[in-house]
């Protein structure tokens, strides 16, 4: 589909990367969310450092209230 | 999550028929050691008809059943899996009327339109539903957005709690069906 690939880990983004999810699918329920493509692997050490402060000071809190609000079941990284 | 993951695969290219044997033979073997495959991770780029001009990775994952912790013997599933379809050319019906051009049985006069996004999807999903797979790794990555779309049009009318979610704990249900092969 026309769009482009952006990493963002951060808050707003992983909210809005549910939200699209949930309109795409068109489902009622999300077993489990998984944080994928973070590591040195992907970004290269760096870049991932960056990506990895941006998860855990921003990011993590999404993935929290998340779970907490019963969005999705279980949340994890891979 | 008591399970294991058991294969990993790059079919790249390869066709449903490919897609659904290799199914049938993991499930299969599976089965003979009371194991059921309980997650399939499918990232289709691109397809067209039957074939999958490009399938990310497979990552299945299999969890024993109750009380047979008994890890499963998987030597040979390559061998198993049937790629004989492979460049030659495809059952597919008409671009334009939809009728079909070998037709082997009477109601495959008429087929969907070959070009239909997700037709491959919808028609492979049943045969990972059928071996027990409860758990679909999709991604807005995967086809930037088009496979959250046909996993979501294939698990709709599903239930999915019909097998237990493993992250509870709770010891996977016993098999209502037993493994049965999807054609």
């Amino acid at each position: 589909m026309p769009f482009n690939v952006i990493y963002d880990y951060s808050y707003d983004g992983i909210m809005r990367s549910v939200e699209d999810s949930y309109q795409r699918l068109g489902l009622a329920r999300i077993d489990i969310l998984y944080v994928h493509d973070i590591g040195a692997y992907q970004h290269g050490p760096e870049l991932n450092a960056q990506h990895f402060k941006v998860l855990r000071e921003s990011g993590y809190k999404a993935l929290d209230e998340l779970r907490r609000t019963g969005v999705v079941s279980a949340s994890a990284s891979a | 999550m008591n399970s294991l993951p058991i294969s990993t695969w790059r079919p790249s290219p390869c066709n449903i028929s490919f897609l659904r044997a290799a199914i049938n033979s993991i499930a299969r073997r599976l089965n003979q050691t009371r194991h059921k495959l309980r997650l399939i991770t499918i990232g289709i780029i691109k397809s067209v008809g039957d074939d999958i001009l490009s399938l990310q990775c497979s990552l299945l994952w299999a969890a024993p059943l109750h009380g047979h912790p008994k890890p499963p013997n998987l030597s040979g599933i390559r061998e198993g899996a049937s790629n004989a379809n492979m460049g030659k050319a495809p059952h597919r019906p008409h671009q334009t009327t939809g009728h079909h051009p070998r037709p082997r049985h009477r109601h495959h006069g008429r087929q969907p339109h070959p070009h239909y996004p997700g037709r491959g999807t919808r028609q492979s999903s049943p045969a990972a539903w059928d071996a027990g797979v409860r758990y679909v790794d999709t991604a807005p990555f995967y086809g930037v957005g088009a496979a959250e779309h046909r996993v979501g049009d294939a698990l709709r009318d599903k239930r999915r709690d019909d097998c237990g979610p493993v992250h509870q704990g709770r010891p996977p249900a016993a098999p209502q069906n037993r493994y049965r092969p999807v054609r």
